[in-house]
């Protein structure tokens, strides 16, 4: 029964502020102790579980790649990517608003044509990678900035700058040739780039023709978006336990939520608080000790 | 830091939500989730030991 002592105001309102924003239920319903608990008390541990695994323990859907030859991100339109719901989403969803986002990113993903065959805007970012001559592969780190090419189909030109990862020589070389990008919506802060048909390259005593790798993602297109086993595989060997540890602590967020909801729907569930034991749960208790 | 000691916040957390559901006085509150949570670190620091003490 609902205590007379607490004014609830609209049930049902503080009911769904308390899922939008863990507390505001409370704070509407004037317990500001209790919001101020709530919140402060749910959102660090949501956030906490975020920063612990790198901005990336919440997402709404893994996906599975229909071409296993080729990486998730560069799966053509032709061979659509199948989903399936990650089960701790249904925890995190009980957060509220921290974790809508992964939502408005699965529309996202899935309105998304796949593999990015044209150039269309300018590239400027850091790039971990490789040249490729023939078999062999010349690991780079640098940066790597490309235009859109006049006339050619999805063409790039620009310059790579860097340095060969095995013995530190510095590279800088101009790119001109196809270019593919992995697809725009996904869940890594790294996104594939593949360019063919260098021509007149020179790294070291190679002449290499591509170059293979990844370039950064914008923090918009990565954040609590679908992702796949191999990204999932790349967090557990980055942040190893942390990012189980991270994932607990969003989860745990989100059920602590869910009966934060119904407080604010229905009240404590024990009472107020200053109740006296029952009559019966006493008499209870002395029955136990008087068979024991 | 290691793993282990994230289960303290966590259970701070966990303890003061829990029984902030539970009742609606202050003290009251306080009272259970602080007995809430050392209970809970002491069982975890058990659990803990017999399970080093298994393992090593």
């Amino acid at each position: 029964m609902r205590d007379p002592r607490i004014n609830f105001r609209s049930r049902e309102l503080a009911a769904i502020l308390a899922f939008l924003i863990p507390g505001a239920g409370h704070f509407y319903q004037g317990r500001r102790l209790k919001a101020g608990i709530y919140f402060f008390g749910i959102l660090s541990l949501f956030f906490g579980g975020m920063i612990l695994g790198d901005w990336q323990p919440v997402y709404s859907q893994v996906a599975y790649a229909a071409r296993p030859d080729l990486p998730l991100q560069m799966q053509p339109q032709d061979a659509p990517v199948s989903t399936r719901y990650s089960i701790g989403y249904a925890a995190q969803v009980l957060v509220g608003l921290p974790a809508v986002p992964s939502l408005i990113q699965q529309s996202r993903f899935s309105s998304d044509a796949g593999v990015v065959n044209t150039l269309r805007t300018s590239i400027h970012s850091d790039f971990v990678g490789g040249f490729m001559d023939g078999g062999s592969f010349i690991p780079v780190t640098g940066h790597v900035t490309l235009s859109p090419q006049g006339g050619g189909a999805g063409a790039g030109e620009g310059q790579f700058q860097g340095v060969t990862t095995r013995d530190d020589e510095p590279v800088s070389v101009k790119l001109s040739g196809p270019v593919k990008l992995g697809r725009p919506v996904f869940g890594s802060p790294r996104r594939e780039f593949y360019m063919s048909g260098l021509k007149g390259v020179a790294v070291g005593a190679s002449t290499p023709t591509a170059l293979h790798g990844t370039i950064s993602r914008s923090f918009k297109d990565w954040y609590q978006a679908p992702r796949d086993s191999a990204e999932l595989d790349r967090l557990h060997s980055k942040l190893s336990q942390n990012y189980d540890i991270a994932c607990v602590f969003t989860w745990i967020a989100g059920l602590l939520n869910l009966m934060a909801i119904w407080d604010a729907f229905e009240g404590p569930a024990y009472g107020y608080g200053d109740e006296k034991p029952d009559e019966d749960e006493e008499a209870g208790d002395g029955k136990e000790e008087a068979v024991t | 830091m290691p793993s282990l000691f994230y289960a303290v916040p966590l259970a701070a957390v966990i303890s003061l939500v829990y029984c902030s559901t539970r009742y609606e006085l202050p003290a009251r509150i306080y009272q259970t989730s602080t007995v809430m949570f050392v209970k809970t670190i002491i069982g975890l620091a058990m659990l803990y030991g017999v399970l080093w003490y298994f393992s090593s």
